[in-house]
């Protein structure tokens, strides 16, 4: 057999892992080294395995992971969710349909300093629900505004998604941020607009209220003052070459955890259950990550991504042919994959061919890799809304016990049309991505 | 996500959860360590020595003193449409081949890393700024994926003991891979 042909049975065979239920890291881990094995030899196959996975785990730049992770957590315990749905209750609560677009804001800027959807869904479903609920809002609309909303978790910077795509396609991440953010606020702003339509042909579902005072108004939007300094800090920190991506997590982790002490004061239980689930994510991270190693190189040795990104080019069709192609192929896939899972499974066979087209779609390649990072993330995002496996949903369902999961899923449907018009802007328009970082490099 | 096995004991949870609290107490003093380096460069111009190696082999360490922890959360990526859907019997083969998998990794994967950890200590390899041997940090990581390995084993094997002879005093500590 031929490194190509080994290459497509070993995909195939991982698919097969991956359906039975074999955690998809390991799954990888084991169809890539036995693809070694078959293309190297059974010695060479035990250095690579080690050689590769030791760089992954002792790897300065995944520090962000670890750090990122406590920053969101801490966060999520400080109460910090509670003061950013005030702050944007109070100035536009009163809006018909105005709770759910302050929860949107909210998700926006937790976002802002939380990397993980499910994080940023669990948290804001506990403050903004009991909240809408009380106003009368319909079921649906709240929790799917939640559902949708959590999911610009992954996309505002930091993103632990986006650090992933970085370390796969040695992309610079610090250029990924910045790309990340104009699509983000684009995804805020479409959702408010839904929401204002939703509401004005359909008010029931979310009934204006009485205007808080300014006074009210003035005092919630300082208790969202920390979050905003620390989004500053960090963000803007590596936006303007302060601070490496580990140094402003480092700091972010630091900075909410102080605030965590500040409010609550030291709680050993309290930390010690932060620390556990950080390790958690650190470890289920980690694992997918050195899986995705083993198996990348053994991609990358077979030639399958490269024989792939030709073949798909001497089908002729364009660059946008293409790109939809792939948008298709990720709606599709997130029906039935979790999005790291995805994300793993698909950039190293698509990232030649996208590098590949890159002219045809009227950017260098540097500028694809930054471009296809924010349209996978994106795409691989509205994976968490739609059913049958929309991890939001689910989190929400465990959250809210007497949520019905069917309401839930007819509530994202706006959000899930409005993600998809996004999609089909930020292929049509790649500047919606490329205009902050080309800013940034002048 | 998949869920925790079941028959994994208070005492192995305990460990798991001091070495998963002591994993992350290693990369929270790393990040300290940034935080120092952050401020002492910027406000003192004076950085802290060896910040990368400190950051990238403190991490080495914690994730694996963090991998105990995996096993016994099972909180992993996975595809659990199949396992799902499938019926009782079909379901508990396929939660020990899937367990069996998990552990066959963590064999291969901790004597992969045992050598590479054995082979840093042979050469006297040492971190690129402080010049410090590397072997301990890997031999932490060893520590952890060992004990990983170990709680792997357990699990898988109970849950073939118990599909093929399922006692009633054992039933249970049925292992379950998924939820």
């Amino acid at each position: 057999m031929s490194g190509f042909e080994i290459g497509l049975v070993g995909f195939a065979a991982m698919l097969v892992l991956i359906f039975i239920g074999l955690p998809i890291g390991i799954a990888m881990a084991a169809v890539g080294f036995l693809g070694l094995v078959a293309l190297v030899g059974i010695d060479g196959a035990l250095n690579s395995l080690a050689i590769v996975s030791s760089g992954e785990i002792a790897n300065y730049n995944l520090s962000v992971i670890p750090l990122f992770v406590l920053m969101g957590l801490f966060a999520a315990r400080s109460g910090l969710s509670r003061q950013l749905f005030d702050a944007a209750a109070g100035l536009i609560g009163h809006l018909r349909g105005g709770l759910v677009m302050a929860t949107v804001s909210a998700c926006a800027m937790f976002g802002a300093i939380c990397g993980s959807s499910l994080a940023t869904a669990a948290t804001m479903t506990k403050v903004a629900v009991p909240e809408m609920r009380a106003r009368n809002y319909a079921d649906s609309l709240s929790l799917g505004s939640v559902a949708a909303g959590g999911t610009l978790g992954i996309l505002i910077p930091p993103s632990i998604m986006l650090v992933i795509y970085s370390l796969i396609t040695e992309t610079p991440l610090i250029d990924l941020f910045a790309s990340a953010l104009i699509p983000g606020i684009l995804q805020v702003l479409m959702y408010m607009v839904a929401i204002g339509a939703l509401c004005h042909f359909m008010p029931k579902l979310g009934p204006a209220s009485p205007r808080q005072s300014w006074r009210a108004a003035l005092s919630a939007l300082l208790g969202a003052t920390p979050v905003i300094v620390i989004f500053i800090v960090v963000i803007g920190g590596l936006y303007l070459g302060v601070f490496t991506p580990t140094e402003g997590a480092a700091v972010g982790a630091f900075a909410t955890f102080v605030y965590q002490i500040a409010v609550d004061g030291w709680n050993s239980q309290k930390t010690r259950q932060v620390l556990l689930e950080t390790a958690a994510t650190v470890a289920m991270v980690f694992l997918i990550v050195v899986g995705a190693s083993i198996f990348s190189f053994f991609m990358s040795l077979s030639g399958v991504p490269r024989i792939f990104a030709g073949q798909v080019q001497e089908l002729g069709l364009s660059g946008l042919q293409i790109a939809f192609a792939i948008m298709v192929l990720y709606l599709l896939m997130g029906c039935v994959i979790d999005s790291l899972g995805m994300l793993l499974l698909t950039v190293p066979v698509l990232f030649p061919l996208i590098q590949g087209i890159s002219g045809d779609l009227g950017m260098t390649p540097e500028e694809a890799a930054l471009w296809f990072g924010v349209f996978a993330v994106i795409a691989i995002e509205i994976g968490l809304i739609t059913p049958p496996i929309g991890l939001n949903v689910f989190v929400i369902r465990a959250a809210v016990k007497d949520a019905s999961l069917g309401a839930a899923f007819r509530g994202v449907v706006p959000f899930l049309l409005t993600d998809i018009l996004r999609v089909v802007l930020l292929i049509l328009f790649p500047v919606i991505a490329l205009w902050f970082p080309r800013l940034l490099s002048g | 996500m998949q869920g925790p096995p079941k028959g994994v004991t208070p005492a192995l949870r305990r460990t798991s959860e001091a070495m998963a609290v002591a994993g992350m107490v290693l990369i929270a003093a790393v990040g300290l360590y940034t935080v120092v380096d952050v401020v002492m460069r910027y406000v003192f111009n004076a950085p802290l020595p060896g910040a990368v190696d400190i950051v990238t082999y403190g991490l080495a360490g914690g994730v694996g003193l963090v991998m105990p922890y995996s096993i016994v959360t099972g909180q992993h990526v996975a595809v659990t449409f199949l396992i799902n859907v499938a019926p009782p019997r079909l379901r508990a083969v396929l939660d020990a081949l899937i367990l069996t998998g998990n552990a066959v990794f963590f064999v291969v994967f901790t004597w992969r890393i045992a050598s590479f950890a054995l082979e840093r200590y042979a050469m006297d390899e040492t971190m690129w700024i402080l010049g410090w041997p590397v072997w301990p940090a890997w031999t932490l990581v060893t520590a952890g994926f060992g004990a990983a390995m170990l709680l792997a084993l357990h699990v898988a094997l109970l849950a073939w003991i118990l599909l093929f002879r399922p006692l009633p005093s054992l039933a249970d500590a049925a292992p379950k891979a998924t939820e």
